[in-house]
């Protein structure tokens, strides 16, 4: 009889248990908003849109800037601007910054620009407080938990630093409710709170590919260097590219990855060559493996090939102007980030809307017709720093007008953001 | 002390390659001893991956894979002596970031290389004091005190630096790491010297020394080593501080090899110095092993991953092989019977 009492309660329990868990994954996986189904899903690895994806490009992003919205779906949700009935506070504005992970150069730079732009903010008395920042050392469930108290501490505007994908989107839901404008920068999420600002990965990867296609005439041995799998940045690069090499039968390809550790680059590279003698004609970059395959292709005494770039840091600048052989990268510093977030955010606050969630923006090239405006004799092999746009800014002037429509004349930045980094 | 310390060490020399003389065996077995397969397998290994992939047998294939291991085996020589003593050292990778972060900017701030060197050293004393001091007085798993001081280490770079890891590496180091590098005149890169002298020397410490003797005797039986006079605190100290000292060669090295700095940089030797370890025989439960057995995983390890990398084997796939064979290996020879079935 007991026996029999303590299974049904086991049971009531287990089903219990059961419920709250759906509850909980269908609240997580669909974002936590309302109206998530009214955003396309995630498909990594999809070479064309479906027809919802497709409509929804149509539909929430300006005509002008669907090139660099091309394969979105791989790592982006799009969807309706969910600030669109958002009344921007007034300022001065409290504004917090979140990083997933601080422990590179290129984070570091990130955070330094952004409180660069809030100095020159608060010049203007548009801010007030002081920045608050925090780092949840690689921990979304930490970044969860800094956001909730960000909410709590006053913030209005939250810069979500490279969040992860899932794991977020209770916290940003929290924050959306409260009238609390979250921009996750550098990534794509499953989240459908926050309006997601990256540059056009997809575009990037299919341009590098293309530039290294076109530079063997079709034809060649290619080794793709790719980044991290499962990551869904890195992933979207190496799908882009994949799809222009498949487009294009002569070119062979080879895969190793570097997991975006410039060591780990060289040990695969090494090790590829050590067991392929054939001739290497290309090597295509998905980050960080530009120099170290340079590096491993020297050492092991190869003809250097072509070889693209991906992040246009300043050590790959000095070892192109080293090898003397063509390349192609793309300013895509830390910095430029948080500068363009800013940016998304002033436009915001000043009462202009989107129609949607995702800003995508077309990143400069570096090659052969501009390197000299980029490279300077002190990079060394060993330097840290990011090209900057030659330009000064990220995107043309009218990027901003195009994406936006409505609201006031935003806050202007007093230095533009070539001024803000000292190579 | 001599005489307690032999009996201690009886149960180490029962472990060693010595107990594969044991008369039971016949037939192939005589002649297929476990460690026997530890040690030809890395051979076995490297003429498949010649049959399979000629161009391995080229120079730059040979000095490439020379090179990987050398750094490798580097790092694990302290793996494998806090695995002897029956813990694990999981404060390696961070210890390797230390050493490639600081080198790098410590150079950049015109510090000399003997300076920096001493630095190190330094250093890897005190990570080793903590833990070894912490894992014997409190009685705290290694695992859990490594991890920890792993965690301190990192975030002390992290702090330090404020993320912004980046320098200057001596072009010597760079050389060190080539596979076109030269030492004494000599077509060999410094790194695969510098591994060949530490091997003999640990390898003479292990055998030859009371302080070998004593691991041995630590790891086989933690509650009778200290009644045979062996200070479990102070072997544990020396033990962690070579597992530090080693940890920052490795980094030394790895910031000639990728030209730059990172905290992170360690990271992938978390796996792979446990896994060389584990692959040439050494008992997770210690007391039973060795560094000579180690040298033998660490070809395997970077055997195997060119292998993969050859056969042009997906990334995920590399992973589910890498696994595989691990597995299948350690099922080869790692039945050795257990210490109390020898004695």
């Amino acid at each position: 009889m007991h026996n029999k009492r303590r299974m049904q309660l086991s049971l009531v329990s287990v089903i219990v248990a059961i419920a709250f868990g759906v509850a909980a994954c269908s609240s997580s996986g669909t974002g936590g908003g309302s109206s998530s189904g009214d955003y396309t899903a995630l498909s990594p690895g999809q070479a064309k849109p479906n027809a919802a994806q497709a409509a929804a490009l149509q539909k929430y992003i300006p005509a002008a800037l669907q090139k660099s919205a091309d394969g979105y779906w791989n790592w982006m949700r799009l969807g309706p601007n969910p600030y669109a009935d958002w009344t921007p506070p007034k300022a001065p504005w409290q504004f917090c910054y979140s990083s997933a992970y601080q422990g590179n150069s290129w984070r570091v730079e990130g955070l330094d620009v952004a409180k660069n732009l809030w100095n020159q903010l608060k010049t203007q008395n548009l801010v007030k407080g002081s920045l608050i920042v925090a780092d949840a050392n690689n921990s979304a469930t930490q970044q969860a938990t800094q956001v909730n108290n960000m909410v709590q501490q006053g913030c209005q505007v939250i810069f979500a630093m490279q969040p992860s994908s899932t794991g977020l989107c209770q916290a940003y839901s929290h924050a959306h409710a409260k009238g609390v404008l979250v921009i996750s920068m550098e990534t794509g999420t499953a989240c459908t709170d926050d309006i997601q600002m990256d540059f056009a990965e997809y575009a990037a990867g299919a341009t590098s590919a293309q530039w290294l296609v076109d530079q063997l005439h079709g034809t060649g041995n290619v080794v793709m260097c790719d980044g991290i799998p499962g990551v869904a940045a890195s992933d979207t690069r190496q799908a882009a590219a994949e799809k222009v090499f498949k487009d294009n039968p002569g070119i062979k390809i080879s895969s190793i990855t570097s997991q975006w550790t410039a060591s780990t680059g060289k040990s695969q590279m090494l090790q590829f060559l050590a067991t392929h003698p054939e001739k290497v004609d290309g090597v295509w970059d998905g980050g960080t493996c530009a120099v170290p395959a340079y590096q491993a292709l020297q050492q092991a005494g190869r003809p250097i090939p072509f070889i693209t770039g991906f992040e246009g840091g300043c050590y790959w600048l000095a070892a192109v102007k080293e090898s003397g052989k063509p390349s192609i990268g793309f300013p895509q510093s830390g910095g430029q980030v948080t500068y363009m977030a800013f940016q998304v955010a002033l436009h915001m606050l000043a009462g202009q809307k989107m129609k949607g969630n995702m800003v995508l923006y077309p990143l400069p090239t570096i090659d052969q017709s501009n390197f000299d405006q980029y490279y300077k004799p002190s990079y060394t092999i060993n330097s840290t720093c990011n090209a900057e746009p030659a330009g000064g800014e990220p995107v043309s002037a009218d990027f901003f007008s195009q994406l936006f429509s409505g609201g006031n004349t935003p806050a202007k930045l007093t230095s533009p953001l070539l001024s803000l980094n000292s190579n | 002390m001599t005489q307690n310390l032999t009996t201690a060490a009886s149960v180490s020399d029962a472990t060693t390659d010595r107990d594969n003389d044991a008369g039971k065996n016949s037939g192939w077995r005589r002649w297929w001893q476990p460690t026997l397969a530890v040690y030809t397998a890395p051979v076995i290994l490297f003429v498949v991956v010649g049959i399979k992939l000629p161009s391995i047998f080229s120079k730059s294939g040979l000095l490439s894979v020379l090179v990987l291991a050398a750094v490798l085996g580097i790092a694990c020589i302290g793996q494998t002596l806090a695995i002897l003593i029956g813990g694990i050292d999981l404060s390696i990778p961070a210890t390797i970031g230390l050493a490639n972060v600081l080198v790098a900017t410590l150079t950049l701030n015109h510090w000399s290389f003997p300076s920096i060197c001493l630095v190190l050293f330094g250093l890897s004393i005190v990570i080793g004091v903590v833990n070894g001091v912490l894992s014997s007085l409190f009685n705290l798993h290694p695992l859990v005190v490594t991890l920890g001081t792993g965690s301190i280490i990192t975030g002390g770079i992290l702090e330090h630096t404020h993320g912004n890891t980046g320098g200057v590496v001596p072009h010597f180091i760079v050389d060190a790491v080539s596979p076109v590098g030269r030492s004494f005149g000599l077509p060999i890169p410094a790194s695969v010297l510098i591994w060949l002298v530490l091997a003999v020397l640990v390898l003479l410490i292990e055998r030859r020394t009371t302080i070998g003797r004593r691991i041995f005797a630590l790891g086989a039986n933690p509650t009778a080593a200290p009644l045979s006079l062996v200070n479990p605190v102070v072997t544990r100290i020396v033990v962690y501080t070579v597992g530090a000292i080693s940890a920052c060669i490795s980094g030394v090295l790895l910031a000639g090899f990728s030209g730059g700095a990172s905290a992170d940089i360690g990271q992938p030797y978390l796996f792979s110095t446990i896994t060389a370890v584990v692959v040439g025989g050494t008992a997770l439960i210690g007391g039973r092993g060795g560094y000579g057995r180690t040298i033998a995983g660490a070809f395997i390890t970077i055997e195997v991953q060119t292998l993969l990398i050859g056969l042009k084997v997906g990334v995920s796939m590399q992973q589910v092989f890498l696994g595989l064979i691990i597995l299948a290996l350690v099922a080869t020879y790692g039945r050795e019977r257990s210490v109390a079935q020898r004695i």
